[in-house]
């Protein structure tokens, strides 16, 4: 191999899925599907030296999404934001995941970009990941080995990385029906402007109220950490209130601090962040209770 | 002078006749300077990557495992640049410009991070790329100046000597009233005052982001015996620069100097320019002398484009500023004394900044009467890349600093803010604070109604009052508000610079595309996307009572047209516009003395409907076809086509001092009054600005279309400036040079901008046109910010009002509040 032929850049086109794993057994590959986080890395030569596995055109074993009989949602690894997004029901049932897509870049990244491209990519950042991790969603891997599932709760092992392995590919994203219907569905990005943005605060959040109180919660912090996560004290803290009074607002914020510690970057401030996140869970635990 | 406010009905000025430049822009069509046909080498800058210290070495590391092969490059240092000119004895290495304090190539010290150190050439542009990362630069490390507003240690000064004029550019002071009598008089206004009012104002640099970033193009032709051997030719030479730019002579006058060349021994040519906003007026003459080096060096072209993180990391931005005010008023809220101090941070070098510094000094206490005011305004070095040219120029800065104050006083007071406006803004007779008197026909205070009409002001801001009442009952996170700016913007160069500039224009006789006869315009004014080839083909049509079909722009090359100044300071249409105009008087007067044009070719119903005070339309007097005819003969002429010339006058009145800074600034001023509307959410602390109208009088409408465009496009760039954009710096390097995170709006984040225009025509713009190209700059941010300040109600006095500045603004006053 020459020097020159070493620093390039190599795209393996998988003609199936079974090709796919091959290659991915044999050597550790980037995979590439809608490829718009990859894209913007190449107008600066970060591609030089990397070598892709191109499983774009797999869309008749990995395309589409699917309704499962226990009312799931199935969403294969090369379903796009605008696939999904046309989907009525999609729409009536996951309005979260739904505002997380349309939040997504602008129309051009969203019909190229994936669900599974997102989970995969491990911004702490991402749009759909956070609104997807706040409706129990699994991630289903392939590999030569056969198939296994991990919950998106124990995907991200560390800043843009994951439980997958180097040999392996997200084949599905599968999404439980949501307990508690829509209403206790809340999903609010704060981005650098209104679109084409990248998040500088987000909170994904499932509340569920029953009886005057808080019965369950997922709380979904975005651009607040290394990777997306779950605020567990935040969730504890909300289970079984039943008014959002004073107390109960500095203990969500004594539950955020023990959860969450942001950081100061370019695109905004740790303090920022802080208070802000309060704020949406607030805004989230208000908007979510039956009226 | 046009009579009134009307033009008879076949005039094409007045009008929004379609852009003769849109067909080829919208289908892709025209080249650019990286579409344009291109044979040879390409270029790339290696920089330095501290904010200041001493460069000791270079080496050139190896890079067989990267493809990169010494051999194969053209290298260039400072160490190729003689130290002395041949003509003038000055060291070539400095960009001409106010100063010569910037290299072109560092030899010794360097002083930002960025500055450019070695210039490389390749046929590949991807082994081009890789090779910059393996010239590594050898420095020791100097004492840096990161933050402008602290003043420097010994160690920083890098300007001057220590003491208060330690790292100085430009220091200049406005003076009137109390203040020209002294310090004991002036604190006396204020120790009458019945109220006296202090604010801190700052604002941040800015990226002018236009679409196309820089780029340039070299090429040598050297005589046969100068083809190989020493890298300067020992017999004439020529040196051709095309390329992306604002101001072809600017770049001429660099690039002369740098080679040591006769004035016919560089051409500068224009390419189609995707838009400037003042960043392409000097930094393209450091391109185009790093190209021409390589160009020489290889005596090949070379192609030199800066990919968009290149060109945001180190071209030129606006100037931050800080700026301290003071105002005395009396008890009725009349603005009796002004005490201003602004510091803008210009960067590591000169360039532009005193001029940038002259006109926030001028543009300061805007159009209101104040009877004493002084305005100390300096421009200080920083090791940072050296700001420069943008839209408004320093006026934006200044005009943010007193408009957000004057709603600041307001409150004080206890009046309406428009109300506080309404009783100082000046009538026609009026001085400004640089004592010059306004003598045209304004009518600010009803411009301002009209606008504030529009803006339904008096029903928002009761509306305003309930809603923001009802929602801190119900515990709704929104609060709305609305906020004023009144302004104004001089148009063309400040005080004498139109003297010395001795503006040219000519106007040649052509046959067009239809076989008649026409004309063709010839200018070093470059069209960036604003319309100056529409703007000056509509001058000229009507000019000369001409279709517009027989009017041609030509290309701006210096081969080919005269100087006619550079492009900037919304002086094209009306400095460069009128010159038009008159070159066209010229033309048909030659036509006519020559006997091209006789008494027999006159109109029977001459259209004497002159552009104004100084032109006699002369073309108007004749037979349309008659003209057309004597000029294909004239375009056909013996000894080549007839010209008809026109050269700078400046209008009657009185002269700028540069000493006392009084006087006549500029011959005449556009007039404003902006309106923003905005909602704050409280839980996000995010703006959305809900409505915006841009009222303005700017003498005459040349074009209703692209005026609008105009007006619309720099209000946005502004609410950009008021709300988002924000470079970021650490150890002097900028840390978002790239769209993903310095952040302009999109459409999803601006309303409809509603624009209204006045018309009191100049006597010296033609058809009464005022410039225009800079003044939408000025009023957004302010009058943005009065509205955000009055829906939280917090002053918010730095820019932009991000959220997190606002958020803090908010917190900072509740935890005041609790604890007072």
């Amino acid at each position: 191999m020459t020097a020159i032929a070493h620093s390039a850049v190599s795209v393996h086109r998988a003609r199936t899925l079974q090709d796919a794993l091959d290659q991915l057994s044999q050597a550790p590959l980037q995979l590439l599907a809608g490829g718009t986080d990859i894209m913007v890395e190449a107008n600066h030569g970060g591609l030089r030296g990397r070598h892709f596995l191109d499983i774009s055109g797999l869309g008749s074993e990995l395309g589409g999404h699917s309704w499962l009989p226990d009312g799931a949602l199935r969403i294969g690894a090369l379903c796009t934001y605008a696939q999904l997004q046309a989907d009525a029901r999609a729409q009536a049932e996951l309005p979260m995941l739904m505002a997380a897509s349309r939040l997504v870049g602008a129309t051009q990244i969203q019909s190229r970009g994936t669900y599974a491209g997102n989970v995969e990519n491990g911004s702490p950042a991402a749009d759909a990941a956070p609104a997807l991790l706040a409706l129990d969603a699994v991630v289903e891997l392939r590999s030569l080995a056969g198939t296994r599932t991990v919950p998106l709760a124990h995907y991200y092992t560390g800043y843009r990385s994951t439980a997958r392995r180097s040999d392996e590919l997200i084949s599905a994203l599968i999404v439980p029906k949501p307990d508690g219907g829509v209403s206790c569905q809340f999903f609010r990005k704060v981005g650098t402007r209104a679109f084409q943005a990248i998040t500088k605060v987000g909170l994904s959040a499932r509340i569920v109220w029953q009886g005057g109180q808080i019965t369950d919660a997922r709380i979904v912090a975005t651009s607040m950490a290394a990777t997306i996560c779950r605020a567990h004290h935040i969730e504890n803290a909300l289970r079984g209130l039943s008014d959002i009074d004073a107390a109960a607002k500095s203990a969500l914020r004594r539950a955020q601090d023990a959860d969450l510690r942001p950081m100061d970057d370019v695109r905004s401030s740790a303090d920022y962040r802080a208070e802000v996140f309060h704020r949406l869970v607030l805004q989230a635990a208000s908007e979510t209770r039956p009226s | 002078m046009p009579d009134g406010n009307q033009l008879s009905k076949d005039h094409r000025v007045g009008k929004s006749i379609p852009r003769p430049d849109a067909k080829v822009k919208v289908t892709g069509a025209l080249h650019y300077v990286d579409d344009l046909p291109f044979e040879g080498l390409y270029g790339a800058t290696v920089r330095t990557k501290t904010a200041r210290g001493r460069m000791t070495g270079l080496r050139f590391k190896d890079g067989v495992d990267v493809g990169v092969d010494w051999r194969e490059f053209a290298v260039v240092t400072a160490n190729d640049i003689p130290r002395t000119s041949k003509l003038d004895g000055i060291d070539p290495n400095q960009v001409m410009l106010i100063d010569r304090d910037q290299p072109f190539l560092v030899r010794d010290e360097f002083r930002h991070v960025g500055e450019p150190v070695c210039l490389l050439a390749h046929p590949d542009p991807e082994v081009l790329r890789r090779a910059v990362d393996l010239v590594e630069i050898k420095t020791e490390s100097l004492p840096a100046v990161l933050d402008y507003r602290q003043p420097p240690t010994d160690a920083q000064v890098q300007r001057g000597e220590p003491g208060p004029d330690a790292n100085l550019f430009k220091r200049i002071v406005v003076s009137k009233g109390a203040a020209d009598e002294g310090d004991d008089a002036f604190s006396k206004v204020f120790e009458d005052a019945a109220h006296i009012v202090s604010g801190t104002y700052e604002t941040q640099a800015q990226e002018q982001c236009y679409i196309e970033p820089n780029g340039i193009i070299a090429r040598v032709e050297v005589s046969e015996a100068d083809a190989q051997g020493a890298l300067w030719p020992a017999n004439p030479w020529k040196l051709i620069i095309e390329g992306s730019m604002q101001c072809p002579y600017y770049v001429h006058k660099a690039i002369t100097h740098l080679f040591q060349l006769p004035d016919d021994g560089v051409q500068i040519i224009q390419a189609a320019t995707g838009g400037g906003f003042g960043g392409k007026e000097d930094y393209p003459s450091i391109i185009s002398g790093h190209a021409g080096l390589l160009a020489l060096k290889t005596r090949q072209p070379v192609k030199l484009i800066y990919d968009r993180v290149e060109d945001m990391a180190f071209t030129t931005k606006r100037h931050p500023s800080r700026t301290h005010l003071r105002a005395a008023l009396d008890a009725d809220g009349k603005l009796l004394g002004i005490d201003m101090d602004v510091t803008l941070d210009g960067g590591a070098y000169l360039t532009l900044s005193p001029v940038v510094l002259s006109r926030g000094a001028i543009h300061a206490v805007g159009p209101y009467r104040v009877p004493h005011v002084r305005v100390h305004n300096r421009a200080v070095l920083s090791n940072t890349p050296p700001h420069g040219a943008f839209r408004g120029f320093g006026a934006p800065q200044t005009v943010f600093a007193f408009e957000r104050h004057l709603d600041r006083c307001a409150r004080e007071v206890g009046i309406d803010p428009v109300e506080l406006r309404r009783r100082n803004l000046i009538i026609r007779g009026d001085a400004l604070a640089i004592s010059q008197r306004i003598d045209e026909p304004i009518e600010l205070h009803k411009w301002m109604d009209e606008a504030l009409t529009a803006g339904k002001y008096e029903e928002r801001r009761a509306a305003h009052a309930a809603f923001n009442e009802a929602a801190e009952t119900s515990g709704s996170p929104l609060r709305r508000g609305v906020g004023v700016a009144t302004f104004m913007h001089g148009a063309g160069f400040t005080g004498s610079g139109e003297d010395y500039l001795a503006s040219e224009v000519m106007i040649r006789a052509a046959v067009g595309a239809d076989g008649l006869g026409g004309v063709e315009v010839c200018t070093a004014n470059t069209e960036i996307g604003q319309g100056a080839i529409t703007i000056f083909t509509q001058i000229a049509a009507d000019a000369l009572g001409l279709p517009l079909s027989a009017v041609q722009i030509a290309k701006p090359d210096t081969d080919q047209v005269p100087n006619s100044g550079p492009t900037v300071a919304s002086r094209t249409s009306m400095v460069v516009g009128h010159l038009v105009a008159r070159a066209s008087d010229d033309l048909v007067r030659k036509l006519e003395s020559q006997g091209t044009l006789s008494d027999g070719d006159l109109h029977p119903n001459p259209d004497d409907d002159r552009a104004s005070a100084l032109s006699d339309a002369r073309g108007r007097k004749f037979e349309p076809t008659a003209l057309r005819g004597a000029l294909a003969t004239a375009a056909a002429q013996d000894g080549g086509a007839l010209e008809g010339w026109a050269t700078y006058q400046r209008p009657p009145g009185g002269k700028w001092n540069d000493v006392t800074y009084k006087g006549i600034a500029y011959g005449t001023y556009a007039w404003a009054t902006y309106l923003a509307d905005v909602e704050v959410d409280l839980t996000t602390f995010e703006t959305r600005i809900t409505d915006f109208v841009a009222s303005q009088e700017i003498g005459r409408v040349l074009n209703p279309l692209l005026a609008e465009g105009q007006i619309q496009g720099g209000v946005v760039q502004a609410m950009g400036w008021a709300l988002l954009e924000d470079t970021v710096y650490k150890d002097g390097r900028i840390t978002n040079p790239n769209m993903t995170n310095y952040v302009v709006p999109t459409f999803a984040d601006v309303p409809d901008v509603q624009v209204l225009f006045q018309e009191s025509p100049y006597a010296y713009g033609p058809w009464g046109a005022k410039g225009i190209g800079e003044l939408p700059m000025d009023g957004p941010a302010p009058a943005i910010l009065n509205a955000i300040s009055a829906a939280v109600g917090v002053e918010i006095d730095a820019l932009p009002a991000s959220p997190e500045r606002v958020m803090r603004a908010v917190l900072a006053a509740q935890s005041s509040e609790v604890s007072s």
